[in-house]
């Protein structure tokens, strides 16, 4: 006996309507603390290096996933880079078209050794381009609150 | 098998609230603690087993991915294991798997937990762990499982609130030498009996609390675990067992799941007399009457004779089979699989005569460790001597 | 090693910490909507439910009568057999006095508690429980026990829902005086 035989269409089956109802509070952590914090206050992107293997984490981190040495040190890198790869959204998260489509690039962080982070492109999809070089867009500092959209994105350069 | 396992080294975080610190960052710390312990950098490990509780506490889906880094899972052998509360004996048993069967001769196992990120608190997680159709529509707490069956135990056995309450008084009076504990307390049975009622018979002070924290050991196999240390801790026996997911229709008053579990422990470790052999015990307590409930399924005690031995002072750091004395979830807190870990970790340092102002009298050389959970279905058990 | 002589991780904030804004936090809901299928045995349990009665599915090889009804059998590893109609009394065997909300907030003092209770049904095999709530009966009176009977809605206003049974009541003595207490439904 097939469980199913009974139902041919999909529209007749009955079900129970429901939500997960949680709100989050996420801490940014011992690492990003630090990271945003520089932002804020600085308008400085900070980056870190492992004494031990020498790996580079962009943002900056408190421990080195290779190694697993705790790293302490920060440093300043200018949060300019180069776009390493692109997409163009068109649609939100909710499937819907969007008005003016987004941009997202990933970019490769100066003065990182090739550590990547992701963010919007403020440019037409067309003039949008593997290589080019970028550099971030900062709200203002009164305005900064401690988070990712304290950079409004980068813009090509 | 091909190899026995032994824990070699052991780390932990501080069990708090709220922590700063990332999930991540947690398993990080305690996995760093681990391999210091042991003198063993993160190259030396060949294989990793993390154990971490619902994606929905941390509100990261995908746990497992999100925690690879801090827990030293970059470009190796890495496994998610879940059990819901009793994950944290299951991920060692799963490291266990990974040395035993002769794949890797060595095994990160970290269990890291941020409850905290539910805000205020984890309740409509815990919804949606009932029966979406037949059960959630009622509004049930988490707390009313644990009230049934808390209920149900002392009806079958004739027992009564003053009874279970010592558990608590003991645990976090244990706790008070625990260095990462949460809810260290010198309370009376009166304290616990008049905190605030939650759901009846359950109150405050029977609860362990939500936590955040990181717990993490390192496994090693018989040649590389004799190199790395000369105080080993063998695993001698595992079990794990899952009873039916239709909780409402289980006899509530005895958890046959841990029974068949810790039997399956008991043969591979060869263990007749768990009463005589088994010295000292970390049975899972997230609430009072668990801990009890949990000797009787581990053949610790009768059926309902358990809190006879909690009032004859047996289960007491310094009595005959010292139940806890690390001060189980309800003093140390409760990060849930980081919780499970505690408890190896206490009977690693207990066997070993590390466990500083904790150390149990006797220089006990065989003891357990067991958690429990999913919708309070599942025993988790490891069996270790020195 | 001993635990005391590690510098242990973990940084305990407070509240004020989170609400004072004094460590950087994310708030978020995530907006997620669920349907869940009800599935072959429970979507006839529902429908049954809808009528006014407790349907149960049996096992011809071991033969239980379980419920919730389960299109195979758990312990034979079998697809079950047959329909069979349980009453809608049955006898509590384990309940709570329940003074918190699901969200953990705290019933005020003099609104009805919660009383969960698992119910074994009668005609269903011994053992057979469903999680309810009871209702019209002094608390201090419940009993692991007591028989007690479903309190179904009027047939117009039920849905289709394990709430059609408002709650179980108690089939005689135990029963409150005083005025009729709400249903715990949300
Ligand atoms: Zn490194
Ligand atoms: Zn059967």
């Amino acid at each position: 006996m097939g469980l199913s035989e009974r139902i041919e269409r999909n529209v007749d089956l009955s079900y129970f309507e429901g939500k997960i109802p949680v709100n989050y509070v996420y801490t940014y952590g011992l690492g990003l603390e630090k990271f945003f914090n520089a932002i804020k206050e600085k308008g400085e992107f900070l980056a870190s290096r492992c004494p031990e293997c020498g790996a580079v984490y962009f943002p900056c981190r408190i421990f080195c996933e290779r190694c697993f040495s705790e790293i302490t040190r920060t440093f300043k890198v200018p949060g300019t880079g180069t776009v390493y790869s692109y997409t163009v959204c068109h649609l939100d998260m909710d499937g819907s078209p969007k008005k003016e489509p987004d941009v997202v690039g990933l970019i490769e962080v100066d003065g990182t050794e090739g550590a990547k982070f992701v963010h919007f492109i403020d440019a037409k999809p067309d003039k949008v381009t593997i290589g080019r070089k970028v550099k971030p867009v900062l709200k203002a500092k009164k305005d900064r609150e401690g988070g990712i959209f304290d950079i409004k994105g980068f813009r090509q350069v | 098998m091909s190899q026995k396992v032994a824990i070699v080294g052991a780390g932990i975080t501080k069990f708090v609230r709220r922590a700063q610190e990332t999930g991540k960052e947690l398993a990080w710390q305690a996995s760093k603690m681990a391999l210091d312990s042991c003198g063993l950098s993160l190259k030396d490990i060949d294989s990793v087993s993390l154990g971490t509780a619902p994606d929905a506490f941390d509100g990261v889906h995908m746990k497992g991915e999100y925690l690879s880094d801090g827990s030293g899972g970059w470009r190796k052998p890495y496994m998610r294991q879940f059990v819901g509360g009793g994950t944290g004996v299951f991920a060692p048993i799963h490291g266990w798997m990974h040395v035993a069967s002769g794949m890797f001769d060595t095994c990160l196992v970290v269990c890291s937990e941020k409850m905290s990120t539910c805000y205020p608190h984890p309740q409509g997680a815990f919804l949606t762990i009932f029966d979406h159709t037949t059960e959630q529509a009622l509004d049930p707490t988490l707390i009313w499982i644990f009230a049934l069956e808390y209920n149900r135990y002392m009806e079958t056995y004739g027992l009564t609130k003053r009874d279970i309450a010592p558990v608590s008084v003991k645990n976090k009076k244990n706790a008070m030498d625990h260095p990462s504990a949460q809810l260290p307390m010198d309370i009376t049975v009166d304290d616990v009996l008049n905190s605030e009622l939650l759901a009846w018979p359950v109150n405050r002070l029977d609860i362990s609390p939500a936590s955040d924290g990181a717990a993490a050991i390192v496994l090693a196999g018989e040649h590389a675990a004799k190199r790395i240390t000369d105080k080993p801790v063998w695993i001698d026996g595992v079990g794990w067992n899952l009873d039916t997911a239709y909780w409402a229709t289980r006899d509530l008053s005895y958890p046959r799941y841990v029974e068949k579990a810790a039997r399956m422990a008991y043969d591979m470790a060869g263990i007749k007399e768990p009463r005589r052999e088994i010295e000292i015990a970390e049975p899972y307590d997230p609430f009072t009457y668990k801990e009890l409930h949990h000797m009787e399924g581990l053949l610790l005690a009768d059926r309902g004779e358990a809190p006879q031995l909690l009032a004859d002072g047996v289960t007491q750091r310094d009595g005959d089979r010292p139940m806890c004395p690390s001060g189980g979830a309800l003093g140390v807190g409760n990060p849930i699989s980081a919780t499970g870990l505690m408890k190896v970790i206490e009977i690693f340092l207990q066997l070993r005569g590390e466990a500083e102002k904790r150390q149990v009298p006797g220089n006990p050389t065989c003891g357990l460790a067991q958690a429990w959970g999913d919708l309070m279905q599942v025993g988790t058990v490891v069996v270790m001597r020195r | 090693m001993e635990l005391g002589k590690f510098k242990l991780g973990g940084t305990q904030l407070k509240q004020s910490d989170i609400d004072r804004g004094k460590v950087l936090t994310l708030a978020q809901t995530p907006d997620l909507e669920y349907a869940w299928d009800d599935g072959v045995a429970i979507g006839r349990y529902l429908e049954e439910l809808k009528n006014g009665k407790i349907i149960a599915r049996k096992c011809n090889k071991c033969g239980r009568i379980m419920i919730p009804p389960r299109m195979f059998c758990e312990l034979c590893w079998r697809a079950t057999d047959e329909w069979v109609y349980c009453k809608d009394t049955g006898t509590v065997n384990t309940y709570s006095l329940c003074h918190v909300n699901w969200d953990a907030s705290r019933i005020p003092e003099g609104e009805p508690l919660h009383l969960p209770a698992l119910i074994h049904i009668d005609g269903a095999s011994p053992g057979m429980g469903i999680l309810h709530v009871l209702g019209e009966v002094d608390p201090d009176r419940i009993k692991i026990g007591m028989k007690v009977k479903a309190v179904w809605k009027k047939p117009g206003e039920r849905e289709g829902s394990i709430t059609d049974i408002m709650h179980f009541k108690p089939l005689r003595a135990a029963r409150k005086k005083s005025k009729k207490k709400k249903s715990g439904g949300r």
